[in-house]
């Protein structure tokens, strides 16, 4: 059986070999025509993903990301952002990522506004891995447990409210005025 | 100082500038504190937390892109099961929309390529049945003798197929990579390079799998005229002195069942205008008669060639007969006893040239219509972008539009305090500014196009 299969070959090889002219115009066209059918998909993808991914790079952040948002109380807090974070990597699974959070409490005016007349207002935030996108210009970061409680503010808010390190300052609570307000000292001035 | 620009603010007014103004309050801040503090005296009811999730773009493939989006639209959904409807998690992005866009884009690109491929997959098989013709005939005489000696059909048909294999598997093998590498030189030619587009090809399961069914169809190329050749045993002599004028594909009457294929294909492009249609269930697909119809038509329109061969040689026959000179009438004569050996060369040439027109024209028109539609999604061909707003004043910009000639105007626009005007009198530019402008920057570069005013 193997003896016929290798008489078999050797009589084609012979018979390749004694008209190879056309036998290597066949190849050439054989391999031009495979080459050709199978660029089609590679193209097609390969030039599908650098349209994507450039449409990505160059889309408002707002459309190349994704913002989860939710309005929760402190308690709920814990189980909120374990849901979230447990869904958004199952959904971003096949690009894998980073998620950043960021919270945002009610406004607070700004001192020295009457109460029927206040117009300037502002907001407590805190954020993942703010450190790593600003530079603190004096101070430090704030620490969380001190009394008063210390804060960042940017260096052009400080300009503009006339504030320096170490300052103290009342904000009062727009939600709960009257009722609810808060001292904190300045720890630093950044970004 | 912080960079606008970067994800991380996800350009946030208040974040980025240090102010944000309202309608009637203005907010100054953030006051950023420690998160423990900030779930501990700033927020005893409830506060704004934000997930923002920053995918890594690079890492996302094509055959990925389908799973992406249907798990991001499922996203909300699965955030919110078991929650009050007073109380929802939002999911805000737009890359849903993108994603979607991208697959249309993928099917549009597939469906074009694939008109392209299946026109050149045609002119290919038949250069290679013209080719494994050729080498059947050089080969007659042997196969005759080896028919003589007992050797049957399958086993002529088993050698061609060996040898076509010794051919057929390592193009398939080889034939990917080749594609990727021929596929990079469109980073440094036109027109991806004119848009700045690269494009990274790699070898997939798909691309094998396709190279090996274009394998195989060479295969089958290379061994049918072997086979005829085989079992043509017997009629050598008739076959050498006198051919038939007609072919295999016209006596069965193929080539009418192709014209008609051809015709429909045809009147089902003009009736949808594209080889993508959609489905009952809205699902978009490549429809395979309207991607093959160009081919049809090539194909139809060369059979057409073909089936007017043998009349027109048999009318040159009979007009250079007439004639004095030798060589007309005797070139005419033999086209016209023998009109199928020409008409593969003929066929092949009208192939070739059709789907060099065709290409021509196709590119034509894919340039023409992506020029329109960026001119569609600009809507202007010169745009206008102040530096971001410091203080109390919005960013403001403004855009061009020319629209009509506009031959005495010289002065372009006015906003606070400058004006833009054009060197050429009669060509002029008027913008419109959509906002209240603060201080804009103009510049411009480029041509400045014929035109005029409009506002907004």
């Amino acid at each position: 059986m193997w003896s016929v299969l290798a008489t078999s070959w050797r009589v084609v090889v012979n018979r390749a070999v004694a008209d190879r002219i056309i036998l290597l115009a066949a190849l050439v066209t054989i391999l031009l025509a495979t080459m050709l059918v199978a660029s089609g998909p590679i193209y097609a993808d390969a030039v599908s993903l650098s349209a994507v991914r450039r449409t990505l790079a160059d889309a408002e952040v707002q459309d190349a990301n994704a913002e989860i948002s939710a309005r929760i109380t402190p308690g709920d807090y814990a189980a909120t952002n374990e849901r979230v974070t447990t869904e958004a990597s199952r959904a971003f699974s096949y690009t894998g990522g980073s998620i950043v959070r960021r919270g945002t409490s009610d406004s607070y005016s700004l001192p020295d506004q009457p109460g029927d007349t206040v117009t300037d207002l502002t907001v407590f935030r805190y954020f993942d891995q703010l450190d790593a996108h600003t530079e603190l210009e004096e101070g430090a970061w704030p620490t969380p447990g001190e009394s008063p409680f210390e804060t960042a503010i940017p260096d052009s808010v400080a300009a503009t409210l006339g504030l320096a390190v170490g300052d103290e300052l009342t904000l009062m609570n727009r939600r709960e005025a009257g009722r609810s307000s808060l001292s904190g000292s300045q720890a630093s001035t950044g970004w | 100082m912080v960079n606008p620009q970067d994800p991380y603010w996800y350009a946030d007014e208040l974040d980025t500038t240090g102010v944000e103004m309202g309608s009637s309050f203005t907010t100054y801040g953030p006051f950023v504190v420690a998160p423990e503090t900030f779930f501990e005296a700033m927020t005893p009811f409830s506060s704004e937390i934000n997930w923002r999730v920053y995918p890594i773009r690079d890492n996302l493939t094509v055959s990925e892109v389908d799973d992406l989006r249907r798990e991001l639209e499922r996203l909300e959904g699965r955030l919110n099961v078991g929650r009050r409807t007073s109380n929802q998690i939002r999911l805000d992005t737009g890359l849903i929309d993108i994603l979607r866009e991208t697959e249309r884009s993928l099917l549009v690109t597939r469906s074009s390529v694939l008109i392209l491929t299946i026109q050149l997959a045609v002119l290919a098989g038949y250069a290679l049945l013209l080719t494994a013709g050729l080498l059947a005939e050089s080969r007659q005489v042997e196969t005759n003798l080896l028919r003589s000696r007992g050797a049957g059909s399958n086993q002529i048909l088993a050698m061609s197929l060996m040898e076509g294999i010794l051919l057929t598997i390592p193009a398939a093998i080889v034939a990917p990579f080749l594609a990727t590498v021929v596929l990079r030189a469109l980073n440094v030619a036109r027109p991806l390079s004119e848009i700045d587009l690269a494009i990274n090809p790699v070898v997939t399961r798909a691309s094998f799998i396709i190279a090996g069914v274009a394998a195989l169809g060479c295969l089958v190329s290379l061994a049918l005229p072997a086979l005829r050749s085989a079992r043509q045993f017997g009629n050598v002599r008739a076959e050498r002195s006198r051919e038939s004028t007609r072919g295999v594909v016209q006596r069965a009457g193929l080539d009418i069942a192709l014209i008609v294929f051809a015709l429909v294909g045809f009147w089902q492009l003009q009736r949808f205008g594209a080889p993508i249609t959609e489905t009952v269930q809205g699902r978009l697909g490549i429809d395979p008669l309207l991607v093959a119809a160009p081919a049809l038509g090539l194909v139809a329109g060369g059979v057409v060639a073909l089936r007017s061969l043998p009349l027109i040689s048999r009318v040159a026959e009979s007009v250079t007969s007439r004639s004095t000179w030798l060589v007309p009438a005797l070139g005419a004569w033999q086209v016209a006893r023998r009109p199928l050996r020409y008409a593969r060369a003929s066929l092949l040439l009208i192939l070739a040239t059709g789907i060099g027109l065709f290409s021509v024209a196709y590119a034509t028109t894919w340039r023409n219509s992506q020029s329109d539609q960026a001119s569609f999604q600009t809507g202007a061909q010169l745009r206008s972008s102040p530096t971001a707003g410091s203080g109390r004043r919005s960013p403001t910009g403004c855009c061009v539009t020319p629209t009509t000639n506009f031959p005495d105007s010289k002065r372009l626009c006015r906003s606070s305090g400058s004006s833009v005007r054009s060197r050429a009198p009669r060509r002029t530019l008027v913008m419109s500014f959509w906002t209240p402008a603060a201080q804009p920057i103009l510049s411009f570069s480029g041509p400045i196009w014929p035109t005029a005013i409009s506002t907004r």
